[in-house]
């Protein structure tokens, strides 16, 4: 079984620093794995494990995703081989685009039963490059996935809506984005730390893979990216003894015409 | 300059369907043209979608008891709107609406601007605000292209109510065959109690700092005294599955306004309180003096919420109205 | 000179860190240490995910790792939860003296116990009557046929009561020099004639300390560790990366208070102000960060002399002695800024500062740190 899991490495949102003017900058932030990135891949891993097959991790995005550590780190968590595509041109490319240059990329690794997506990506988690993929593709493609099994090479999965959850079968090939609750992803030990410099990563161009410059235009024009707008808060600390800090805190609900 | 010449609004859950139309409505007053509802259902939802104020509507008959999955109608969708060009489709965020617009995107060769709190039109081009970074910044965008998708959630619209008369103009289309198809063995329907957060003037949310599932009943006593709504943080809903999912506020959840916000046990991840923090009056209860909920508090009470919640309770009830 | 540590090192701390989180929060930690009771699920998991197996052989079930990469470890685990710090650091010695000197049943059995989640083996060495002077240990061992019996009491003897073995220290009396006639045992916990009583301490109360009867105690001749009367240079060997061990966790611990202290001196507001904004508060702060600065320095670089095969005998001792009291007066200057809420025992403050500060008598008093550099600075300043 050859499963190909999708992720998208981004800054860490915990390095967001916010200018003078109010803007967003990310430029201090180490790019990080996210973890609905690691849980496709603990899903993958597993359905690798009991079926019998291989896991390869792919992405695409600027420089910064060649990094070593990063390479490290996400071959540490089980895949057997990394693909990337890395071209400046891909940073901060929009869902239409990543999800072109993904299905470009999965062509040239060849055959595969299962592509994996996590809920969607750490920094903008618009929940849609799996989606895209696999309608470019024009294979099955489901979101919200919670729980996947093999049937005589059928794929019968769980897919956990607001209101129920819907049993579905399908043939594979497939694409499936997956929900935080897939698969607690394992934590890597010394060991698989070590293995991973020792598997093979294959770092493809755009042109290598048959991308024109015209495809990563832009479907949208960002005009700002702002820290959110901020609420003074009162920052009142109620003290003494909890009968009375509670005491005051029901006086100052009242005096405040809430209740 | 582009001009608004027709407004699309998909749902598959009908109380959505009229928000959208509320909202694709609020848009047409700058630029003319028409708001269409796509409507997959019975003839009865589409006249209802008139009477919610929508100009025209597509209607794709889904006979009663048919077992046809809302997804397939993707490639339905994407004929008619790759044949008749509308300027906007706007689609309510549910995993079925994400999956409609993430194909349909993919199709049209175009992105979707998802989970919008807010779009306006501003010197011929539509403006989209949304949330990225978890929470932690808020995105403008522009976006380019002959049709642009979009998404929004529940709450973002107003729903215009059934003002408008019966009787407009109601479009039959017909199904195209999907490529693909997915059976459905199975449907288990989640025990979950209608809750509309987002409509709750006071919410009394449980964080993490609840230890056991039997102590939610201090909070029930709790939002009772207060007649609050209980609501919860991401990881009460989906990893201990104590509520449901309908019950969490948060950057992917219920996004609210209400005039009180209570959190009990909750330390205050970016996550979560971007979803609340537009509350008139905010009061947090927690142990920990330095959990992140208290720099964006109005009235704090740091303690053992064992000790204070249910004193709260007492003091509410007994209080000299 | 390129202070980064590696891409693995890194990755690891990750790992490990991520690994605290699920498997012993805060919360759990402190719930442990309420009721005095052993870390035994959070150390399982440390077991399961090969933290354990670090510094071990591969043929027992390890993976191999160098001093640093090991110190880091007990510095992640001091800073999250310092009583596995603790514990992992106590194992240091016993288990690397089995691993040098111990029968390769012995190791097969007490390394591969270990990776699996045993607890670490005890020391028996400190007697009422000999702490500091350990040499002046007197219980004896007494061979009869194929066996040998052990007779005496070890004091402040900790996991004893609870883990498989204690690596048993005895003296015979009859030797002209006591560093000589030291020898050094495997003794199974369940022999008959050994009786434990639990120790109440002020701190490290998941980590339990007892007092061990001994009366009659027979065990095989074979489970002599090493050799006859080289008991005392067998333990030596591995000293010294227990008391790194120590002082890793002890940087660990001093990293959680300092972190405390820091946000609660941004969020306490008095006089209208948080308490951040006084100069008394940020002079304490740039202290406590100076000496933590100062804490890794040292002893990442004794870690890496030591992955170098160079003595660290002065340096060790340095180490330890600066840590123990370094680390200390971080936790207790962090109790200061919480001011009266550090005095709580809901706080983690109150822990660190009780845990920490047997670390300038445990492993090595400050006293015997001096001892062991100061002749040996003097030495080297002699013509």
């Amino acid at each position: 079984m050859n499963i190909i899991v999708c992720y998208k490495p981004t800054p860490d949102a915990s390095d967001i620093v916010v200018r003078a003017d109010g803007s967003i900058s990310v430029e201090r932030a180490e790019w990080i794995l996210s973890p609905f990135d690691l849980q496709a891949v603990e899903a993958g891993m597993r359905l690798a494990e009991a079926a019998g097959g291989k896991v390869m991790a792919l992405s695409v995005g600027p420089r910064q995703i060649s990094n070593s550590k990063l390479k490290k780190d996400m071959l540490s968590r089980g895949p057997d081989e990394l693909y990337l595509v890395v071209d400046d041109a891909l940073a901060g490319a929009d869902t239409a685009v990543t999800a072109r240059v993904l299905t470009q990329a999965v062509r040239k690794m060849g055959s595969f039963d299962l592509i994996l997506f996590g809920e969607g990506s750490a920094d903008l988690y618009f929940q849609q490059v799996g989606l895209q993929v696999g309608e470019l593709l024009c294979i099955p493609t489901l979101n919200a996935i919670s729980k996947i099994d093999l049937e005589d090479g059928r794929l019968v999965v769980e897919r956990s809506l607001e209101d129920e959850i819907e049993v579905l079968e399908t043939s594979m090939p497939a694409a499936l984005s997956v929900t935080t609750d897939i698969a607690l992803p394992r934590l890597p030990s010394l060991k698989e730390i070590l293995k991973a410099s020792k598997k093979p990563v294959t770092e493809w161009t755009l042109t290598d893979i048959d991308v024109q410059g015209g495809t990563v235009k832009a479907h949208s024009e960002i005009v700002a990216v702002q820290a959110p707008p901020h609420v003074e808060r009162k920052k009142v600390v109620l003290e003494g003894k909890p009968a009375e800090a509670v005491q005051s805190l029901v006086d100052a609900l009242q005096k405040e015409g809430i209740l | 300059m582009a001009e608004f010449s027709e407004i699309w609004v998909f749902s598959e859950k009908p109380s959505f369907t009229a928000e959208l139309i509320g909202g694709g409505r609020s848009l047409l007053p700058a630029v003319g043209g028409r708001l269409t509802a796509v409507i997959y259902g019975s003839r009865e939802k589409a006249e209802e979608a008139i009477q919610y104020g929508a100009d025209r509507v597509l209607w794709l008959e889904n006979p009663l008891g048919s077992e046809v999955p809302v997804e397939n109608i993707v490639p339905t969708l994407a004929r008619q709107i790759e044949d008749q060009k509308p300027r906007l489709v706007l689609i309510g965020t549910t995993r079925r609406g994400r999956a409609v617009a993430g194909r349909l995107a993919a199709r049209l060769g175009t992105t979707v601007i998802t989970d919008v709190n807010q779009l306006t039109y501003q010197d011929g081009e539509l403006l989209a605000r949304h949330m990225i970074f978890g929470g932690g910044a808020v995105r403008l965008e522009k976006p380019r292209g002959e049709t642009i998708l979009a998404t929004a959630g529940l709450g973002v619209f107003v729903s215009p109510g059934l003002g408008h008369p019966a009787g407009g103009d109601i479009q039959k289309i017909e199904l195209v065959e999907p490529e693909w198809q997915v059976t459905l063995r199975d449907r288990k329907v989640r025990m979950a109690a209608p809750v509309n957060l987002v409509a709750a003037r006071k919410i009394v949310c449980v964080g993490r700092g609840v230890g056991k599932k039997e102590d939610l009943s201090l909070v029930e006593d709790l939002a009772r005294a207060l007649n609050a709504e209980i609501a919860c943080t991401r990881p009460i809903a989906e990893g201990l599955n104590w509520l449901p999912r309908e019950r969490y506020i948060g950057v992917s959840g219920a996004q609210v306004r209400p005039d009180l916000y209570v959190g009990v046990g909750v330390s205050g991840q970016v996550q979560h309180t971007v979803g609340m923090s537009m509350s008139r009056m905010v009061v947090a209860i927690n142990k920990d003096a330095n959990a992140p909920i208290f720099s964006q508090t109005d009235y704090s009470l740091v303690g053992d919420l064992y000790t204070l919640v249910p004193l709260l309770s007492e003091a509410l009830k007994n209080r000299k109205p | 000179m390129d202070f980064r540590f590696t891409d693995e090192q890194e990755l690891l701390v990750q790992s490990l860190t991520e690994l605290l989180e699920r498997e012993a929060p805060e919360n759990a930690i402190a719930e442990l240490d309420e009721k005095h009771e052993f870390p035994a699920r959070p150390w399982k998991a440390l077991a399961d995910n090969g933290i354990l197996a670090l510094g071990i052989p591969e043929q027992y079930g390890g993976t191999p790792a160098d001093i640093l990469t090991q110190t880091l470890v007990c510095e992640i685990l001091g800073k999250y939860a310092f009583p596995l710090g603790i514990i992992y650091s106590l194992g240091m010695i016993t288990i690397r003296d089995i691993l040098q000197f111990g029968s390769a049943e012995m190791r097969a059995e007490v390394l591969g116990g270990f990776v699996r989640g045993d607890p670490p083996i005890a020391l028996g060495i400190t007697e009422p009557q000999a702490g500091s002077d350990s040499a002046a240990l007197k219980t004896s061992a007494t061979y009869e046929g194929d066996n040998v019996i052990f007779n005496g009491q070890k004091m402040y003897c900790t996991l004893s009561g609870i883990a498989r073995y204690i690596m048993l220290m005895t003296r015979d009396q009859n030797g002209e020099n006591p560093y000589e006639s030291i020898s050094m045992w495997l003794l199974p916990t369940n022999t008959p004639g050994l009786s434990f009583h639990l120790l109440d301490k002020v701190g490290w109360w998941t980590v339990p300390t007892y007092e061990v009867f001994i009366d009659h105690a027979c065990v095989p001749r074979k489970n002599l560790i090493g050799a006859e009367n080289c008991g005392w240079q067998q333990l030596m060997a591995n000293f010294e990366i227990e008391r790194l061990a120590l002082a890793a966790a002890s940087l660990g611990a001093a990293e959680a208070a300092y972190e405390d202290a820091s946000f609660y001196a941004n969020q306490r507001v008095q006089f209208g102000q948080p308490i951040g904004s006084y100069q008394a508060i940020q002079h304490k702060i740039t202290d406590m960060a100076l000496k933590i600065e100062n804490m890794k320095n040292l002893t990442y670089k004794v870690a890496w002399m030591m992955d170098n095969q160079m003595s660290v005998r002065v340096e060790n001792a340095l180490c330890k002695l600066y840590v123990a009291q370094a680390a200390f007066e971080v936790c207790d200057d962090a109790m200061q800024i919480f001011g009266g809420l550090g005095y709580m025992m809901d706080q983690r403050i109150q822990r660190l500062w009780r845990d920490v500060r047997l670390m300038r008598i445990g492993g090595g008093t400050d006293e015997i740190m001096y001892n062991i550099a100061g002749p040996q600075l003097l030495k080297k300043a002699r013509k």
